[in-house]
């Protein structure tokens, strides 16, 4: 039976498929299984090493029989005995000049000079100093006495402790919300998604607390220790000559980082990490 | 125009946020509804304390009254930190509307905005983080704080947009006509950068001083930068600010023209922000190199955009600079560096302590030592341990600007360097609203101790900052930028030339080689 396509052609199309599939087809899918509004691609390495597995595939079945390989080569011979008639002649002579090209260009690309700045490692959450380790947030679930003091200063009378309890979380809420927006906003944004108005000024970006890796990923205490010394109170690996992030405790008090951070929390729609129980 | 008697009434009443709020406001609000449906009892006023208008109060509650305020009077805890501050829903005067002048938004409208934030202002794109039912039901309960909804009847009348009239030389020197005769010049500025006669005094509804939009940075048009925003823009005026509907005196064809004079006032046709690139590259010249700003060696030059945000580390802090993006070219020879600056301010502010007005100002910051490791000093004019060094042009008293080399540990430690090593020389020019600046330093000086000694094929952070004296922008309060790297592009190895080379030939023997023998075989 005689093909429409030779050998050679299905071998060439076949790899145009898996690159399809690998550079096209797995990132679409990967949103689709993750629910992420980009897709994720796949690693260089993977992606080659599939590439590699599909020629390595295709090698073994053309070199299965003699008659497979003279059908694969024949085209390739063909095309460089050259002779063909009009067009084809001329795409003919067109590619031989191209492949020098390409050579040419691939040692160009390797030796010129690539303008890269530098890039350095930024150890993301540095450990966090002993005295803020064992802080916890007064306001995220107040003591019954401070609950008792809020009932009698807001003469809630005969109000249930517990219902006394939701109403002055939801009080602070509000506090902490106004403040948030006021300090942390320009640069955290409306919605903590790190997106405030002067974040596009800073390289490095304004943590975005929608984002699982940051504070859904630490306890209170860690929140607490970044807001209250900021960017100068990083250790070197963290490149704390980078950060934007101010020394909060120059401006605001203890009381008004926790509010702070009970909101911040809520904006982000995320909760914080529960604090290990150490023996 | 309409300034909303419940202003004056609420403005001084304020309270701040709090419990009572929370526990009153709905009783509030419900009152202030039923006086309203007493006084006009109107078909369509949303009732209050329906599901579906508590529901959006829910909302609004949760993401919206920290500007906006409690009372949807635009004066939430953060309003002040804002420019254009937050909108003040009472008098029912919306930006961004698709319907005739003169008429209440649609729904659509509203949830456009909500939906898509305004460019360039504090609203923020809410798409990701409010699914689309809640931004849906933001609408209604907005809509609740004005009194204008309940009593119009009609839905609004949406513009019409004719047949759009295709860009060309003709239709854009007719909209520049038109620009010039419907004096869009005297607030938006000659050349669009805002910059206009009536710019400084603009007010908007509530007196509050407003900026007209700077024609040639379309990314940051409040309501979008399609060409069918423009007509809108154009047809139905944005409410509660200076910018009139010209419904009456522009046609089809002439707002058609009209915005195609516009879009060719803008840096790329996308209309998008310039792409970000983070390594400013200086090209070797071998002649002399133009200290005039304006001359055409500089119009070949390669240019680098970055980006300008307040400076809101540390007090004083500048929440609303005017600066917001710095255009860098640089180039060097054997002796020489030279850094040509543009950036777009309204004003050409001279020092005016009567007014409050202080002098334009720009910097370049680099490192005093080119750094080894990754460690570098803080970015915001240095640290107690490493020295920035600043080349700071600023308008003072003679025509081409005063030069000023300073060393900085820290943005309170700015220390001008004595007479004796003051080796930058600059010039700059304002015309429409536009600076332009060149500053030249040689590339190695005697005070190593203070001046950086600058290498080619070296990355060297570096930084900008920019002050608008009209904007109160002094000291601290100023545009500041992260730092980039700049690289003084090494002349070439002669190996780049002679590898590719190699390549082609390696590769056109191969294939004559194959080529002759398939030959000689048949």
């Amino acid at each position: 039976m005689k093909r429409r396509i030779s050998l050679f052609g299905y071998a060439v199309i076949t790899l145009v498929i898996v690159y399809t599939i690998v550079k096209l087809v797995i990132p679409r899918v990967s949103m689709w299984i993750v629910h992420w509004p980009y897709p994720l691609g796949v690693p260089t390495t993977l992606a080659v090493i599939y590439m590699l597995l599909a020629m390595i595939g295709l090698a073994i079945y053309i070199t299965m029989s003699e008659k497979n390989m003279e059908e694969f080569l024949t085209p390739i011979r063909n095309f460089l005995r050259g002779g063909q008639p009009g067009m084809k002649g001329q795409a003919r002579l067109i590619a031989l000049v191209l492949i020098p090209g390409l050579a040419g260009w691939i040692a160009y690309d390797r030796v010129a000079p690539k303008i890269q700045s530098p890039t350095g490692i930024r150890i993301q959450h540095p450990t966090i100093p002993g005295q803020y380790e064992k802080l916890i947030n007064p306001y995220r679930d107040p003591k019954e006495d401070t609950v008792k003091v809020f009932i009698e200063k807001e003469g809630l009378g005969a109000m249930k402790i517990e219902e006394a309890r939701a109403l002055l979380v939801q009080k602070t809420m509000a506090e902490g919300r106004g403040l948030y927006q006021r300090n942390c906003r320009p640069c955290h944004g409306s919605k903590a998604d790190g997106n405030g108005p002067m974040a596009l000024g800073f390289r490095l970006r304004p943590a975005n607390f929608r984002d699982p890796g940051t504070i859904p990923t630490v306890v209170e205490a860690y929140v607490f220790w970044r807001v209250k010394e900021g960017g100068r109170g990083l250790p070197r690996e963290s490149t704390s000559w980078d950060s934007a992030m101010p020394r909060w405790k120059d401006e605001l008090t203890d009381d008004q980082i926790w509010k702070i951070i009970l909101a911040e929390y809520n904006t982000a729609d995320v909760e914080p990490r529960k604090p290990e129980k150490l023996e | 125009m309409a300034i909303n008697p419940l202003k004056i009434e609420m403005a001084p009443g304020r309270i701040s946020a709090g419990l009572p709020i929370l526990v009153l406001s709905g009783t509030v609000l419900a009152l202030s509804f039923s006086i309203t449906m007493a006084e006009e009892p109107a078909a369509q006023a949303p009732a209050a304390g329906s599901p579906e208008i508590e529901a959006g109060k829910k909302i609004y509650q949760k993401w919206c009254i920290n500007c906006h305020g409690e009372e949807g009077d635009g004066a939430g805890p953060a309003a002040d930190f804002l420019r254009p501050r937050p909108r003040d829903f009472r008098t029912g005067l919306f930006k961004i509307r698709s319907t005739v002048n003169g008429q209440l938004p649609s729904d659509q409208d509203l949830f456009n905005v909500i939906t898509k934030g305004m460019p360039g202002t504090g609203m923020p794109r809410w798409e990701h983080a409010l699914k689309e039912p809640d931004r849906r039901q933001l609408v209604p309960y907005i809509k609740t704080f004005s009194r204008r909804f309940a009593r119009t009847k009609d839905a609004p009348k949406p513009v019409v947009i004719g047949k759009q009239i295709a860009s060309g030389a003709d239709s854009i020197a007719k909209g520049k006509q038109l620009f010039h005769d419907m004096e869009c010049f005297k607030c938006h500025g000659d050349e669009g950068r805002a910059d206009g006669p009536s710019a400084p005094e603009l007010t908007d509804d509530w007196n509050y001083p407003i900026r007209p939009a700077n024609l040639t940075k379309p990314w940051n048009f409040r309501g979008g930068h399609a060409p069918n925003d423009l007509y809108l823009r154009l047809q139905s005026g944005i409410s509660g600010t200076p910018m009139p509907s010209f419904a009456d005196s522009l046609d089809n064809d002439k707002t058609w023209h009209l915005i195609n004079y516009i879009m060719s006032l803008w840096p790329d046709p996308s209309g998008d922000v310039p792409s970000l690139k983070v390594v400013l590259r200086a090209r070797r010249v071998e002649s002399e190199i133009p200290a005039k700003p304006g001359d055409p060696f500089w119009l070949a030059q390669e240019a680098f955009d970055f980006p300008l945000v307040g400076q809101v580390i540390k007090e004083p802090r500048m929440f609303t600079p005017t600066g917001n993006q710095i255009e860098v070219k640089a180039v060097y020879n054997d002796r020489e560096v030279a850094f040509h600056l543009t950036w777009d301010d309204p004003t050409n502010s001279r020092p005016d302590s009567s007014k409050g007005i202080f002098e334009d100002a720009v910097a370049v910051q680099l490192p005093v030592q080119i750094p080894t490791g990754t460690k570098r000093p803080f970015f915001l004019m240095g640290d107690p341990e490493l020295a920035v060094q600043l080349l700071r042009w600023s308008v003072g008293e003679s025509a081409d600007g005063t030069v000023t080399e300073m060393n900085g540990n820290g943005i309170a430690r700015l220390v001008a360097q004595p007479s004796t090593s003051q080796e930058t020389r600059g010039v700059g020019e304002f015309k429409n609203g536009r600076y332009r600046v060149v500053l030249k330093r040689p590339l190695r000086t005697g005070n190593t101790a203070q001046d950086i000694q600058l290498e080619p094929g070296k990355f060297i952070p570096i930084a900008f900052f920019a002050w608008d004296g009209s904007n109160g922008e002094t000291g601290a309060k100023m545009a500041i930028s992260h730092w980039y790297y700049f690289l003084m592009e090494p002349p070439l190895a002669k190996t780049v030339f002679i590898y590719p080379v190699i390549g082609v030939a390696v590769a056109a023997g191969l294939q004559w080689w194959m080529i002759r023998r398939l030959r000689q075989r048949s």
